[in-house]
């Protein structure tokens, strides 16, 4: 067996372990196969020479039963909490993800409000540089105030695209980074429940 | 009784310098057998009770765990030899007993 598959297999072995705790256990016996191949034993002596998986988890969990029967009734106690309190945090936790959507709309306005301008600008130069064309024959002056302003427009639109791209990639990210911190944090919540 | 004693091997190895895992396992065997498994949960219950404390260290390009002992853990081998002479005093009154 390599020391990757004793790992894992020791890993799901000791799932009923809180995350940190099986993280410790797995760095322990991580740390002692390298150094028993240090020493000059293969990969598969080391791991040999720990036992297997399974037993060395019952082990662990039959040091470690008082507390994972602890963590039952807790587990019970806090479902019941949870639902006879849920018109309480029930209509909290509605308020509160209602404000972080708030926060979000308002967040994505900005390059909402910058896409906008720069398909407004689009449109402007489209129509007004072409139309040039037209309005030179009535008036010269006219005509070169329009292809102007067509012009500026134009250059209105590339840094409007540049800006709403860099808008965009940035809000997303932090967007990306907000989502994965509350999955993150609901993972951990599982874990010590 | 021997399970009980471990605690304090790996106390009294600790106290002649910070050592690892592997180390400890070695340094308690040339004593008394300790297995990795058991060593683990000893290391664990000696930390929850301030008796020795952890660095990482590293080596050959990862981490290395490390445990020194701390005052408490020193107190707690004095309290043992200090308990132990009592142990002892049974153990000789019982060694005299008339057996015949």
């Amino acid at each position: 067996m390599t020391k990757a598959v004793f790992l894992r297999r020791l890993s799901s072995a000791l799932a009923k372990c809180g995350k940190s705790d099986r993280k410790n256990h797995i760095a322990y016996y991580s740390e002692l196969i390298d150094d028993y191949q240090e020493e000059g034993m293969t990969e598969e002596q080391a791991v040999a020479a720990l036992g297997s998986p399974a037993d060395i988890a019952a082990e662990i969990l039959a040091e470690t039963g008082n507390v994972s029967s602890m963590r039952l009734s807790t587990k019970i106690l806090i479902g019941i909490l949870l639902v006879l309190g849920f018109p309480l945090w029930g209509s909290l936790v509605l308020a509160g993800l209602m404000l972080v959507l708030c926060g979000f709309i308002l967040l994505w306005c900005v390059p909402l409000l910058s896409g906008s301008f720069t398909i407004g600008a689009l449109i402007m130069a489209a129509v007004s540089i072409p139309g040039t064309i037209v309005v030179i024959q009535q008036s010269i002056s006219l005509g070169l105030i329009q292809l102007g302003v067509g012009t500026a427009c134009a250059g209105g639109f590339i840094l409007g695209a540049f800006l709403t791209v860099f808008l965009c990639k940035w809000f997303g990210k932090f967007t990306k980074w907000i989502v994965l911190k509350a999955i993150h944090l609901f993972r951990k919540e599982d874990d010590r429940v | 009784m021997k399970k009980g004693m471990l605690e304090y091997c790996v106390l009294a190895v600790l106290t002649k310098g910070d050592s690892y895992g592997y180390q400890i396992i070695k340094d308690v065997s040339a004593c008394v057998h300790i297995s990795e498994s058991t060593l683990y949960p000893i290391l664990r219950r000696l930390e929850k009770e301030s008796c020795l404390e952890t660095y990482s260290v590293a080596h050959n390009g990862r981490l290395r765990k490390y445990y020194r002992i701390t005052a408490a853990g020193k107190q707690a081998i004095r309290d043992f030899l200090r308990d132990w002479e009592q142990v002892m005093n049974i153990y000789h009154l019982i060694e005299e007993a008339d057996l015949e």
